[in-house]
């Protein structure tokens, strides 16, 4: 038996073609690890990228402004709206890993306890 | 004149058959190095358009070498390290999957980085820039360096615990198509990475693949069990070297004893090459019995006849 030459370039690309296909039936395959925020349900160590200052407000049942201001006088300009990824360009030296020993800290403090003021 | 004699002279001599042969391979991996290249910007696209952020896929959810980069992280905790996703696992599965069976082609055929270096290659001889030629010695010890990457991008995205490679990856700088939507949030290393590896190509072809790529060095490493491989039939060849000329990452394929260097990418040009039949094949190895009908077939070591065909294809190679 002569194997044509075109056997592993064919293997190798049916094979990736199909890695996705067999991955999403079988329930593996995701692309983002991004989930619905559930009010009041989130721990500061579930704090992700991807989220913005608002989602993460509303997630651990604090007003916007209060992470704001835990983010430092360099972020008093930021929106709600932005996500915690971008802050890291808007804010220098930010880093959510630390960010999160610090808010853990900010929030043990009584004012945590404030409603949260989802705009809209 | 008969109609076998009308059939002879049209019939391709052994000449053209070869062109057409280099050429069909050529052509069919330029098709797929595309197709999946177009597949990589669609999704960079998408991802950059999206509406609501997390509805595409990004284009590092997309490579396979996340797999390599969360794989000690998600071993020892079960988790995987920030930006990668269960898409980097079945992908970067499915690649070594394939590589155990049929040896690495997905740096010849379907990376686009790879792609893209050979763009780049095939534009600088076409600007007629000089090409490179690194010393033996020295480019058996820088190879080295793939491995030296993949040890230091495995140790700082374990002990980060996040897509540490992402600020120098050069795919993720071209393909992530930052720098056409978003210049203002672009890792400026990544960049000034990028463009020395598209710069160095042009001059050395596939410079990263040869000797900084860290999933080649995986796939490096694999392919050494993989089913099939190209191998070279000693009695057959006629030492003639044609075969070292297209090989895009500078590998000696005459010398092979009888397996093609591991660090092959698959690309096939050096077999669409071979002047002689059965002296380059992919095959499975011995035991399997599928290397007993090449070595017949092969016929003896330079016999009049393949010294002829070779002498021919080195001539046309010439001119």
């Amino acid at each position: 038996m002569k194997l044509s030459r075109w056997w592993a370039p064919a293997v190798v690309v049916v094979v990736m073609l199909v890695a996705a296909p067999v991955g999403q039936a079988a329930g593996w395959w995701s692309t983002s690890g991004r989930t619905q925020v559930v009010a009041q349900q989130l721990g500061v160590d579930d704090l992700k990228g991807w989220m913005t200052i608002q989602q993460a407000a509303d997630g651990l049942g604090v007003p916007a402004q209060r992470l704001i201001d835990a983010l430092g006088p360099e972020a008093s300009g930021l929106a709600p709206s932005t996500a915690f990824k971008d802050v890291e360009a808007k804010v220098p030296g930010f880093e959510l890993s630390s960010f999160r020993d610090q808010l853990r800290e900010a929030l043990a403090s009584p004012a945590a306890a404030e409603p949260s003021q989802t705009p809209g | 004149m008969s109609v076998d004699e009308r059939a002879a002279r049209h019939r391709p001599t052994k000449a053209k058959q070869r062109k057409g042969r280099i050429r069909n391979t050529l052509l069919a991996r330029r098709l797929t190095q595309l197709g999946f290249a177009v597949v990589i910007i669609v999704a960079a696209v998408r991802h950059q358009l999206e509406p609501t952020a997390g509805t595409s896929a990004s284009v590092d959810a997309l490579c396979p070498f996340g797999a390599m980069e969360t794989l000690v992280t998600w071993l020892t905790t079960g988790t995987l390290i920030s930006r990668i996703h269960p898409s980097n696992l079945v992908l970067g599965g499915a690649l070594l999957a394939a590589t155990l069976l049929a040896g690495n082609a997905f740096c010849g055929w379907i990376c686009p980085l790879g792609s893209i270096q050979d763009l780049v290659w095939r534009l600088g001889r076409w600007l007629h820039l000089p090409e490179l030629r690194v010393p033996a010695r020295l480019d058996t010890q820088l190879r080295w360096g793939r491995f030296a990457m993949l040890a230091v991008v495995i140790w700082f995205s374990v002990s980060t615990a996040k897509l540490w490679f992402a600020d120098y990856d050069p795919y993720l700088a071209i393909f992530g198509l930052d720098w056409l939507f978003n210049p203002g949030g672009l890792a400026v290393v990544g960049i000034v990475i990028a463009a020395v590896v598209l710069i160095g190509s042009s001059l050395v072809n596939r410079l990263w693949c040869r000797y900084l790529c860290p999933l080649g060095g995986v796939l490096s490493v694999v392919s050494r069990f993989s089913f099939l491989r190209i191998r070279r039939n000693q009695d057959a060849c006629t030492d003639c070297t044609l075969c070292d000329r297209p090989c895009p990452v500078g590998l000696q394929v005459s010398t092979s004893s009888p397996v093609v260097s591991a660090d092959c990418i698959g690309c096939l040009d050096c077999v669409a090459t071979c002047p002689v039949k059965g002296a380059l094949n992919l095959s499975a190895p011995a035991w399997t019995g599928t290397g007993k009908v090449d070595l017949v077939s092969a016929g003896s070591r330079g016999s009049a006849r393949s010294r002829r065909e070779t002498a021919d294809a080195k001539r046309e190679g010439r001119a």
